[in-house]
């Protein structure tokens, strides 16, 4: 072996050959995209510094190309892991919300249908059963969908949109405790009867029914807090034109989920509680309308969720890319 | 469009990517020429391994700040076909942040002495960083 300063033209050859197998540590994707650069730049590198230093100079190159190799590949591969699960998690929350978007319509039809054909009546266990089930499993399924909202696209600026993701599914999370409790009192009372007609002045009683008007407020008023963090996410999102589509949808979303704290028993204002039919029809449109646009918006925005590829930057990188010829 | 608030929010940038951005500046590069060029601006105080530049140009490519040229041979190399890299308007701007930002760094330790009895043209903050 030279050690002077000739070129060493077996030894670059050799440092080509083991750069181009140690890239088998980087990912796949990575190394598609820029394993052919990153050997060309290594293998110039080395011709370079066999003409100016021989030998030698080639084989100093090794230690710190090894370090740079290792870093790189554990960067790679921990990035890849992350982004991928990242991506698998944003997909399957645009499903899970696609599902609640359509449970939501389908239980209810299913409900007022078998009423119509007098299967079931109001009181039947089994429709309200359904109703406890799918009302909670429809908030735990949106909440899921607006953490992939959040995952997917920024909502600037970063700090107001992730106080608006917050009150947003802090409002879902309250609407869950509460429809699942009060489903779970329903239930309870379906079989024993109604609490407030069975227990006294005892204390047991009265914490039970304590409980039971906390899940009943937070059941309501989860809309408030769904509505005002939903709604400034929605304005956000509109304003910067955040997602490819849907910006207005999620606005729209909010506002009505607001107003359902309005609309409901306990915010209802006693004008419309008071008026008979006429309250009643307003009362029972609004709630259609959230409804009926809450769980399209849910089956859109899944649907993006589930459609949309890897981030933008991510698809960048990783995208095959033609060989240098 | 980008904003000023976008532009900030990608700074403070790594000693391998401004140096990039550096060295695409003066025109477009293939990876080895951004190497050299980082050699050379430095004085040889920072080099910048195969990975650490192709990581520093996939993300710079993910944020819109460099992009590819085109695949042509380098004269003053080899008869190999070699991808260049461009500065977009954007990596412009950001690099131009990143030196201002550096620039009123350097002034605040002139400000406190730190930087006293180095004259113009000796290896200074900037030359040494990474």
């Amino acid at each position: 072996m030279s050690g002077g300063r000739e070129a060493a033209p077996w030894l670059v050859g050799l440092s080509d050959r083991l750069y181009r197998a140690l890239l088998l540590a980087c990912p796949p994707a990575f190394r598609k995209a820029y394993g052919a650069e990153m050997a060309q730049v290594f293998r110039t590198s080395c011709r370079e510094a066999g003409r100016a230093s021989g030998a030698a100079g080639v084989l100093r190159l090794w230690a710190p190309a090894l370090r740079d190799l290792a870093v790189t590949a554990l960067t790679e591969c921990v990035q890849g892991g992350a982004n991928m699960s990242k991506s698998r998690m944003i997909r399957w929350s645009g499903l899970l919300a696609l599902i609640g978007g359509t449970l939501w319509p389908v239980t209810f039809v299913l409900i007022i249908g078998l009423e119509a054909v007098g299967a079931v009546t109001r009181t039947s266990t089994a429709p309200n059963l359904a109703q406890s089930i799918a009302y909670p499993a429809g908030w735990l399924f949106f909440a899921i969908g607006l953490v992939g909202l959040q995952a997917r696209w920024t909502i600037r600026p970063r700090w107001l949109g992730w106080i608006a993701f917050a009150a947003a599914l802090a409002g879902m999370l309250m609407l869950l405790v509460g429809g699942t409790g009060m489903g779970y009192v329903w239930y309870s009372n379906a079989a024993a009867g109604p609490m407030h007609q069975l227990c006294g002045a005892t204390d047991d009683c009265q914490r039970t029914q304590m409980v039971e008007y906390a899940l009943y407020v937070s059941g309501f008023a989860g809309y408030l807090v769904l509505g005002a963090g939903m709604a400034l996410y929605g304005l956000l999102a509109t304003v910067t034109r955040a997602l490819p589509r849907g910006n207005r949808l999620l606005l729209v979303m909010g506002i009505l989920a607001g107003t359902q704290y309005w609309l409901t028993d306990m915010g209802a204002p006693s004008i419309l509680r008071n008026t008979g039919t006429p309250g009643v029809i307003v009362l029972a449109s609004g709630t259609l309308l959230f409804t009926v646009v809450w769980s399209v918006g849910w089956i859109v925005l899944g649907r993006m969720l589930w459609a949309q590829p890897a981030e933008p930057g991510e698809a960048a990188g990783t995208q095959a890319r033609p060989a240098l010829s | 469009m980008d904003t000023p608030g976008e532009i900030d929010g990608l700074l403070p940038l790594t000693p391998a990517v401004f140096h990039i951005l550096l060295a695409l500046a003066g025109g477009e590069r293939h990876g080895y020429g951004i190497m050299q060029e980082v050699v050379a601006s430095t004085r040889g105080q920072m080099r910048i391994g195969a990975g650490t530049l192709y990581r520093s140009i996939k993300q710079l490519i993910a944020s819109r700040m460099i992009e590819e040229s085109d695949e042509r041979p380098d004269p003053a190399l080899d008869d190999e076909r070699r991808r260049y890299y461009r500065l977009t308007d954007f990596g412009r701007r950001v690099a131009q942040a990143e030196a201002e930002r550096l620039e009123r760094l350097v002034s605040e330790a002139r400000a406190r002495r730190l930087l006293e009895g180095h004259a113009e043209g000796r290896p200074g903050v900037l030359g040494g960083l990474g």
